[in-house]
């Protein structure tokens, strides 16, 4: 009897090795492409219609007729009500992986709301990254008062060092802007947030503290300007210092 | 933000003031940009072809377009992304610098 069973597991071994081999790609990560891939088409059929409008009004004016409104974003309501089944049906960091590009779907509060709450759900995920990122701007996105709420839950659960990580950033970073860099409000504050994010271990909330340590301590106000030794849109060399004793008007720009 | 740009230029033109650019373009798209919108400010080139750091990198500026105003002595007084603001703050140096005089 041992024998036929080992016997019969060989081809069912073969027969998984086999289905993994052809199934590499999971079906969670097979949906999320092709909603990757309905994303890029609500994109371009939003762009030709703004092509379309633009030329539309364009006719509109050279008649003297009123000009139709053109709207401002691509409708994502449909994507983001599949993003959510998606998100339900699978599990764990496959969910998370359906619920962080649909944060920005929603045109309304609430349905950002419901996305973010189904998140919570997941605090245990190590995936959560994009969710940290935007808790900076979720009073934008909401309101003030569901920030606070949603920055409260991730406390509470006291686990998701990034995300951890990310609220002391987020909320220290008005007193690194404001307060003068040698104070101790603000030696205070950035020594709490370089705590946390050392234990955070994401790449991307460490580069930006980097990066706003950089900007207030080297460009806050007082601070010496840096010289720029460069050349004009004709080749000719010019300093920055060459414009010492006037005011000046540094304009970072491109024409857009 | 050109016509901003041109009107302080305009205003500001007996007063001792610069309006001095960093673009960040293609440069014959920055030139295009200058002489259809016949700008009369002298710019950097952000990364001239063969330089291998941009000065916006230097300078850690990661939104376009930064405005970063300079007191005569070149300390930074103002650094953000408001054209109003940073005028006001130009203006206020100005009247400190013209009052010394």
């Amino acid at each position: 009897m041992k024998h036929t069973r080992s016997w019969l597991a060989i081809p069912l071994l073969l027969c998984q090795a086999w289905a993994q081999d052809a199934a590499e790609v999971s079906p969670a990560k097979q949906r999320l492409q092709e909603l990757q891939t309905e994303y890029r088409q609500v994109i371009q059929t939003w762009q030709k219609q703004m092509q379309e409008a633009q030329k539309a009004s364009e006719t509109a004016k050279a008649d003297d007729k009123p000009v139709a409104a053109i709207s401002m974003r691509p409708d994502f309501s449909e994507l983001l009500k599949k993003h959510i089944a998606a998100a339900k049906e699978f599990s764990g960091d496959d969910a998370v992986s359906f619920l962080l590009p649909a944060m920005n779907m929603g045109e309304k509060p609430a349905e950002t709301r419901e996305v973010i709450d189904m998140l919570l759900a997941h605090l245990d995920s190590d995936k959560l990254g994009q969710l940290g990122a935007s808790l900076g701007y979720l009073d934008q996105m909401v309101d003030a008062d569901y920030a606070k709420e949603v920055m409260g839950k991730i406390e509470k659960h006291g686990k998701n060092l990034p995300l951890l990580g990310w609220i002391a950033f987020h909320r220290g970073e008005k007193t690194l802007r404001s307060e003068p860099v040698k104070s101790e409000a603000y030696v205070t504050a950035k020594a709490t947030v370089a705590a946390a994010i050392a234990k955070a271990g994401d790449k991307r909330l460490q580069s930006q503290f980097d990066e706003l340590v950089v900007e207030v301590e080297k460009f806050g106000i007082g601070m010496a300007a840096p010289e720029i030794t460069g050349v004009d849109l004709d080749g000719v060399a010019f300093k920055l210092s060459d414009y010492r004793g006037k005011v000046v008007f540094l304009d970072f720009w491109g024409d857009w | 933000m050109y016509p901003h740009e041109r009107s302080l230029v305009n205003e500001l033109k007996d007063q001792p003031f610069a309006l001095v650019g960093v673009n960040s373009d293609k440069l014959d798209r920055a030139k295009t940009a200058v002489e259809k919108n016949q700008l009369t400010w002298r710019s950097f080139q952000n990364k001239p072809d063969g330089q291998e750091r941009a000065i916006a990198d230097d300078w850690a500026v990661r939104g376009w377009p930064t405005i970063v105003v300079l007191d005569v002595d070149q300390s930074i007084r103002y650094r953000g992304h408001d054209g109003d603001a940073a005028t006001e703050v130009v203006k206020e140096l100005l009247a400190k610098a013209t009052k010394k005089q």
